[in-house]
């Protein structure tokens, strides 16, 4: 009887003979981080446990990401808590400012192939895109697995996702996850494992497949998984003949198979205010917009970048919109340096960050107020998360965000002159 | 806690979220004597104050979804409920709820075959009875079984670490 | 062809009120909501004079600024007015896109001074001034007396025009410039662009009227040397606590701000890039870049100055005036030290009320953030 990805990893990592959904079992992380957002909760509640070191303090990680630069009273003091807790218990690895958590743990290598890999956060799921087994935990239970090195899991039952063809120009890996979403709805996804294969899916690059599994989380998945191939073997670092042993089984059991032909998809647009309620672009183009985003975790990415760039290149944006763009690493950052898209982008207009969680956390940077519309690349648009109730937003592509940044309407990116 | 317990029903439907299990305006309660007295206001006023210590909450699908907040399944928890049976549960909810040693129990048959007042017999890692049917359920390790014994992550942790020194 | 506002000012005697021709009115998103509002209303004189720039908080901190924000741009696309949106600090935009010498700007903010290293003069309004010339054209003006500074000699390695303003400031202060207008004279013809910015744009702090490089064959009424300028800093509180950085007793910083019209130059960038190359940032300290304008940006990232600041570990935000506004970008918890290239430093200029800034000179900001400690 063959196995789904979810299975497998789980398999691999616990030592069990065999599993099925619904099972529990007993999973010991490769690697562990948490975020600066939650610094003080895990501090206290693993000092309060009775701890006195990581299980492991090679396999910690503490990121800050949410909170600099600090912007609101305390930021200052979860950091230092981050700090203390790496002195004080013996976590080796802290990165400041490097960049969003969830592009520095594929990239860094802390989350690969085979893995399993828990964050204090939601978007967790990303590196699925590098076939780890990722989700994302509260801070109480991360203060556990740091003392203990282990945590429960119960099996995810999967669903499959196929997709073959050729992707339409102008469609993008965020068009296929808001399509998915759009599909299986907020909670169609609940607790379990999306798999990703088929053709289109087989020629997504890395940054690619790290949209789609980020938002793997926005139906409830606890995991968005795709089978890795040479190109995600060697950004991992890993050698793809030591993880071929996590390919799709044909006679593994879905719960339920989406089947899509790459060429039927088109721009979608998650309208305000929930991530499922996804239009085709056409029937929303030409709507004002006010502020446009690109970065986030979902698509801050240089393929990301290098979309933007080429539309916005020797245009300037609407009088009336801003133009806010965070890259998602340090070395994101200094790549699109390197290939001009920085100046670019500034020259068309944008403000462009350092990398961090930006407007996507709705704590400062760019806020909405009262009757502003946003066109976010970002993962979530939730009532009044990015600003005023009074304000809506709208995701979409960094393609489909970059070209409305131009016209200041909702705009096909193939259509722009 | 027993593994093979008994208990009243009171019954919910599908998609109870974490704002009906406790409003966002009472999260901030300093006490859970304080909070639990709202738990499923929004939907039931009248059933906090009817659930007795020992009772079990059955409910439909996605129990639990909406926002991560751990005062729901602490404040379920402060109601001395034994557990909770639904069709299926949030994923962030039921680890928090566990967390805070608050039994959840996923059972997708039970909830169309049972009433508000039935008793239901539960033996963990076996099965349901109700009405004189039995309901399958999926096995739960003993140090799972042992976290919601002792009352939670945190004290469980604090048991493990006392008794290693 | 107008005569230049020197002109109109050298023909006339200090005590003279008259109504002077303004070019510019600058209406920034730091202006209180209920001004927002009132220049909506006006039926303006001319809309070639007025420039609308979106700098101080940018990305807006919060929904409120947001707000009048985007009231100000709404505004100035209906009205078809000059706009400089989100591209960084407008007194530096002006330079680079507006200014001709001999022009008069107004605008309600302090630092307007600044433009006077162009050779524009800049004063700063109220509101209500403000509101008259958007409807007049014109400003009514009590001609002001005129002080002459001779900026003479050159700074030593390591010392910047940001420590020779803040010993400026403190030595107009004694010679008694309030409601003066300071004209600067290049004696040796050495200073930069930036540099005459950075002379100018505190002088107000000084409690002049404003301040403006001139070549005026008048003798100076002061000598100032930059020959025995050494870098200083402003303690905490007022500019006028100025204490050479010599006699510091190594203050543990927490936060470090190059950044902002005072420390986001190009020249800026170049200096404190020159100490941070190869250099890491000290642990557990944060160091803040924000170059000042979108041209700044792009020229330092040509020069590769921005893979710098990365390198070494710094956090590089969109060009504007982040910290040193002190809304968003950087903000201090209670108890905390920043070193500052910024132009504020009183108590809640950043945070917390008892956070304490430190203001510096880009070099000294660099090697503060490279050591931990102001010393």
């Amino acid at each position: 009887m063959g196995h789904t990805l979810a299975e497998k990893i789980l398999i691999h990592n616990t030592g069990v003979a065999d599993c099925k959904p619904g099972d529990i079992v007993i999973s010991h992380p490769d690697c562990v981080m948490f975020h600066d957002i939650y610094t003080t909760n895990v501090y206290r509640k693993f000092k309060e446990m009775g701890f006195t070191k990581v299980w492991d303090k090679d396999k910690v990680v503490i990121m800050f990401d949410h909170l600099i630069p600090t912007c609101l009273p305390l930021d200052a003091d979860h950091m230092k808590h981050g700090y203390d807790f790496a002195e004080q218990f013996g976590a080796k690895q802290v990165h400041v400012a490097d960049g969003i958590c969830h592009q520095l743990m594929p990239e860094l290598g802390y989350a690969k192939p085979g893995d399993v890999v828990f964050v204090t956060d939601s978007h967790t799921t990303t590196y699925g895109a590098v076939s780890c087994f990722s989700t994302g935990v509260g801070y109480t239970e991360m203060a556990a697995v740091l003392g203990t090195g282990e945590m429960w899991l119960r099996v995810p039952s999967a669903i499959k996702i196929e997709i073959n063809g050729d992707l339409p120009q102008g469609v993008t890996s965020k068009d296929i996850a808001l399509r998915v979403l759009g599909d299986l709805t907020a909670a169609g996804g609940t607790y379990k494992s999306l798999e990703f294969c088929g053709t289109t899916v087989d020629k997504l690059t890395v940054d690619e497949r790290l949209t789609i599994s980020n938002m793997a989380v926005e139906c409830g998945a606890k995991v968005g998984l795709f089978a890795p191939n040479k190109e995600t073997a060697a950004y991992s670092g890993v050698d793809f003949a030591d993880i071929a042993w996590l390919h799709f089984d044909d006679d593994a059991v879905y719960e339920k198979v989406l089947t899509y032909k790459a060429e039927d998809f088109v721009p979608y647009i998650a309208a305000h205010p929930f991530v499922d309620n996804v239009k085709p672009l056409s029937e929303l183009e030409g709507m004002r917009i006010d502020e446009v985003f690109i970065g986030s975790c979902t698509n801050g990415r240089i393929e990301d970048l290098a979309m933007a760039a080429a539309i916005l290149k020797g245009k300037h944006i609407a009088p009336g919109v801003k133009l806010l763009i965070t890259p998602a690493s340090r070395s994101i950052f200094k790549e699109a340096i390197a290939k001009g898209y920085v100046e670019t982008l500034v020259e068309a207009g944008a403000m462009f960050t350092h990398p961090y969680c930006s407007l996507c956390e709705g704590r400062s940077g760019g806020l909405l107020s009262d009757g502003e519309i946003l066109l976010g690349t970002n993962n979530r648009n939730f009532l009044g998360r990015l600003g005023s109730t009074k304000s809506e937003t709208y995701l979409s592509s960094p393609a489909v965000a970059a070209a409305s940044a131009v016209t200041g309407v909702l705009t096909n990116p193939v259509s722009l002159k | 806690m027993e593994k093979v317990f008994e208990g009243k029903v009171w019954k919910l439907g599908d998609d109870i979220d974490t704002d009906i299990i406790i409003p966002t305006q009472w999260v901030t309660l300093d006490t859970m004597e304080e909070l639990k007295t709202h738990i499923f206001e929004p939907l039931r006023p009248e059933l906090a104050a009817s659930i007795r210590p020992g009772d079990i909450i059955v409910a439909g699908n996605n129990f639990g979804c909406g926002s991560s907040r751990e005062q729901a399944p602490e404040g379920l928890s402060a109601l001395k409920i034994s557990c909770i049976i639904a069709k299926s549960f949030a994923r962030i909810f039921f680890r928090n709820a566990i967390n805070n040693g608050l039994l959840l129990i996923e059972c997708p048959n039970l909830p169309d075959h049972c009433e508000e007042g039935d008793t239901v017999r539960v033996e963990i890692n076996h099965c349901i009875y109700c009405n004189g049917k039995e309901y399958a359920i999926p096995s739960m390790p003993d140090n799972l079984f042992e976290i919601i014994k002792d009352g939670g992550l945190v004290k469980h942790m604090q048991k493990l670490n006392h008794l290693k020194q | 062809m107008n005569k230049s506002i020197w002109q109109e000012l050298c023909s006339r005697s200090a005590g003279d009120v008259c109504q002077l021709a303004v070019d510019y009115c600058i209406i920034t998103d730091r202006e209180h909501t209920e001004l927002i509002t009132a220049v909506q209303e006006l039926a303006l004189q001319d809309k070639n004079k007025v420039l609308v720039t979106i700098d101080h908080d940018t990305p807006n901190s919060t929904i409120e600024v947001g707000a009048n924000q985007r009231q100000l741009i709404n505004w100035a696309v209906k009205e078809g007015l000059s706009m400089e949106k989100c591209r960084g600090v407008g007194y530096l935009r002006y330079i680079e896109h507006y200014a001709q010498p001999g022009q008069l700007v107004v605008g309600t903010g302090t630092h307007v001074a600044g433009l006077g290293a162009a050779g524009v003069l800049g004063l700063t309004v109220t509101d209500a001034a403000l509101l008259d010339v958007l409807k007049t054209g014109t400003l009514t003006v009590t001609v002001p007396q005129v002080l002459t500074v001779a900026i003479e000699g050159a700074l030593a390695d390591s010392v910047m025009t940001q420590d020779a303003a803040l010993l400026l400031v403190q030595a107009l202060e004694k010679a008694g410039v309030r409601g003066k207008l300071v004209l600067l004279q290049d004696s040796d013809s050495t200073l930069s662009l930036d540099q005459r910015y950075d002379l100018c744009h505190l002088m107000q702090a000084a409690g002049v009227l404003s301040a403006a490089f001139m070549d005026t064959a008048a003798t100076a009424d002061v000598v100032f040397s930059l020959d025995d300028v050494r870098p200083v800093t402003a303690l905490p509180g007022a500019l006028e606590n100025v204490r050479a950085l010599a006699d510091m007793q190594g203050i543990k910083v927490n936060e470090v701000f190059l950044g902002g019209c005072r420390g986001g130059k190009l020249e800026d960038l170049r200096a404190a890039a020159d100490v941070l190359r190869g250099q890491k940032v000290a642990y557990r300290v944060r160091l803040l870049v924000a170059p000042a304008t979108s041209d700044i940006y792009i020229q330092a990232l040509r020069e590769g100055l921005i893979d710098v600041f990365l390198d070494c570990g710094a956090v590089v935000m969109n060009q504007g005036c982040s910290a040193c506004w002190g809304k968003a970008q950087g903000t201090l918890d209670k108890g905390e030290v920043m070193v500052s290239t910024g132009s504020y430093n009183y108590a809640g200029c950043c945070g917390d009320k008892e956070a304490s800034v430190y203001l510096v000179s880009p070099v000294s900001a660099a090697k503060a953030a490279v050591t931990g400690v102001l010393a």
